[in-house]
């Protein structure tokens, strides 16, 4: 603030005294563009200086006044702002977000158990698949070998009757599994409706 | 932020020892921050899927690295800027910073106690605000040229094996993205749950896109996008990101794509690409491509990978099985001429048919095991870090939102 050059070209404030007779309030806007000046005696051009320096040294202090009043105030502004978060914190307490949180674990660990269960069966239909697959390829090479296409196609039909099971019986899995989550979302609407309230 | 000209300067150290304090309690931090958020303003419970958990891991990462790079603009500027891309296709607003913050201000008062002084709380509040508004503008120049999401039809889905199907999309608005690039999906099925999956296929002219899906055991929109969605069904589709698997123009013209399970798409997406540019007058490439399964039934795009090697001289496609389960079977009756697939690990047999380091770039995608594996075989035979491009499906290499390591520039020039 200090290191403008225009500014430290003026003498330090602290020994002009206000000049005798204004008002101690501090000058407006308007005042300072209508501020007149003592011509200068002997037919010199320009203002007296002492004049000009004078008034110059007033605005500066009213400046540094000024600045001070905002530093503090933003301060003060600051506490306030920081003082106001600690009390919305407060107001909030702990207990409705702690039971936000609480509800939040208790789902997860639902999600979490369904999860490993629908997991556990999923790789299970897989390795069946897998071994009813390999069992298909090793039935049907014997029978290649043999020459008896028809057969084959009978092996293959019976086969395929056995996926589409399996697959039926993880559609209904998967149904199931989507029958909890729905569950659990209409609990989580339950308790956004309890927070809105 | 700073007023009356006086410039108040964060405490950056203050600002990270603070942050280890509070970071140290783990999840329990992420825990309290939402459910102050939602006792807030609890309509942006929705935004959520139900479980929160992964939620609450990207958070604390995201945070993390947010902290430690505060005094890091250059890397943090882009992070923060993709992030907040990102999350226009949650819905976010700019609205919803206001109440984040707090939510963030609060929490970190309840885990600091005594130490959450006026001025630590000033120096968090200057730094939320300069990660919200960089986040904002990011959004809101993003908003300028695209949407927030993309919905999309689905036009075609066939079931490929037990557990793997291949979607065809079909955006309502154009989708320019680049090949080896991967965009977020949430199917009606499991709303408010968005999963990365890469386009495998180069853009075409008619808009739509390929999607391969692997059914993970106990996955939630893996398993709707194998079992339940049908053509018909509308899915949506976030911005495409990720430049770990592009072409990068200054590196090696020749390729070795290596692939596990679904790693197939992004790398077949790449094959197009060569065939498009080869096509245009581009450079002539080489592509070897190695595509893995656990058994020679769950090569399912091996047919059109084998017309694509009979239409074009410069590719060349190697399938690779884990176990040799019969392969004289439909596969062999459809195909006569197939060949046996080599046995064993695709990674090990990619790396032992490439031998020793040559000026080609290495792409590998899959299972995070696989594309572990793989790199530390590479490495092994002494390929260079600079030559390696990889990603993996649980993460690995990273994909931008948890894992701020990943590249956040293209590299390539190649225009959809």
């Amino acid at each position: 603030m200090n290191t403008d050059p225009t500014l430290s070209a003026v003498p330090p404030p602290a020994s002009a005294p206000l000049p005798a007779g204004r008002p101690a309030r501090p000058q407006t806007p308007g005042q300072v563009r209508a501020a007149t000046f003592t011509r200068t005696p002997l037919g010199r051009r320009g203002f007296d200086e002492d004049d000009v320096t004078r008034y110059l040294d007033r605005l500066a202090d009213e400046i540094a006044t000024r600045d001070d009043a905002i530093g503090r105030l933003m301060h003060e502004n600051r506490k306030l702002r920081h003082a106001l978060r600690e009390w919305h914190r407060d107001m909030i307490g702990y207990e409705g977000v702690d039971l936000v949180s609480m509800a939040q674990q208790q789902v997860e660990e639902q999600i979490a158990q369904t999860d490993a269960y629908s997991r556990q069966r999923e790789e299970e239909a897989a390795r069946l698949y897998d071994e009813i697959v390999a069992e298909a390829y090793e039935e049907a090479e014997r029978r290649f070998g043999a020459a008896l296409s028809g057969d084959l196609e009978e092996q293959t039909s019976r086969q395929r009757t056995l996926i589409v099971a399996v697959l039926q019986s993880l559609e209904a899995l998967a149904t199931q599994v989507d029958a909890t989550r729905q569950t659990f979302n209409s609990e989580i609407d339950k308790l956004e409706l309890l927070d809105k309230s | 932020m700073a007023g009356s000209g006086q410039t108040r300067v964060v405490d950056v150290d203050r600002l990270k020892r603070s942050w280890a304090l509070v970071a140290a309690h783990g999840d329990k931090v992420a825990m309290r921050f939402y459910s102050r958020l939602f006792t807030a303003v609890p309509e942006v419970r929705q935004m959520f899927p139900l479980s929160m958990a992964a939620q609450r891991d990207r958070l604390v990462t995201a945070l993390g690295f947010t902290v430690s790079h505060v005094d890091d603009l250059d890397r943090l500027a882009p992070y923060l800027q993709h992030l907040g891309r990102d999350h226009r296709k949650f819905g976010v607003l700019a609205d919803h910073y206001g109440p984040v913050g707090d939510a963030l201000l609060a929490t970190l008062g309840d885990f600091l106690g005594r130490d959450w002084t006026i001025d630590l709380a000033h120096d968090w509040a200057d730094a939320y605000a300069l990660v919200a508004s960089t986040m904002i503008a990011a959004a809101d120049e993003a908003s300028l040229t695209s949407p927030a999401v993309w919905t999309a039809e689905v036009v075609a889905h066939e079931r490929r094996t037990f557990d793997i199907a291949v979607l065809t999309v079909q955006p309502d608005e154009p989708y320019g993205y680049v090949p080896g690039q991967s965009m977020a999906l949430e199917t009606a099925a499991r709303p408010r749950m968005w999963r990365y999956y890469s386009p495998a296929n180069a853009p075409r002219d008619d808009g739509s896109i390929d999607l391969h899906v692997r059914r993970t055991p106990g996955g939630p929109v893996s398993s709707a996008l194998v079992d339940r969605v049908q053509k018909g069904d509308m899915v949506r589709l976030g911005a495409p990101v990720g430049w770990r698997l592009t072409l990068d123009d200054d590196g090696p013209l020749d390729l070795v794509l290596i692939a596990g399970g679904t790693g197939l798409a992004p790398m077949k997406a790449l094959v197009e690409q060569v065939a498009a540019e080869t096509l245009a007058g581009g450079p002539i490439r080489r592509v070897e491509l190695f595509v893995g399964g656990r058994r020679s039934t769950e090569l399912y795009e091996l047919a059109a990978l084998r017309a694509l090697e009979d239409e074009h001289g410069w590719l060349a496609v190697t399938a690779v099985v884990a176990h040799d389960v019969r392969w004289r079977s439909s596969m062999a009756r459809s195909r006569p001429d197939e060949r046996r697939p080599e046995v064993g690990e695709v990674g090990e047999v990619a790396v032992r048919a490439i031998g020793c380091p040559s000026d080609r770039a290495v792409y590998v995608c899959g299972g995070d095991a696989m594309v572990t594996a793989t790199l530390d075989l590479l490495r092994e035979a002494g390929w260079p870090r600079e030559h390696l491009h990889f990603e993996g499906f649980q993460g690995l290499g990273g994909d931008i939102y948890g894992h701020p390591d990943a590249p956040l520039e293209r590299r390539g020039t190649f225009q959809p």
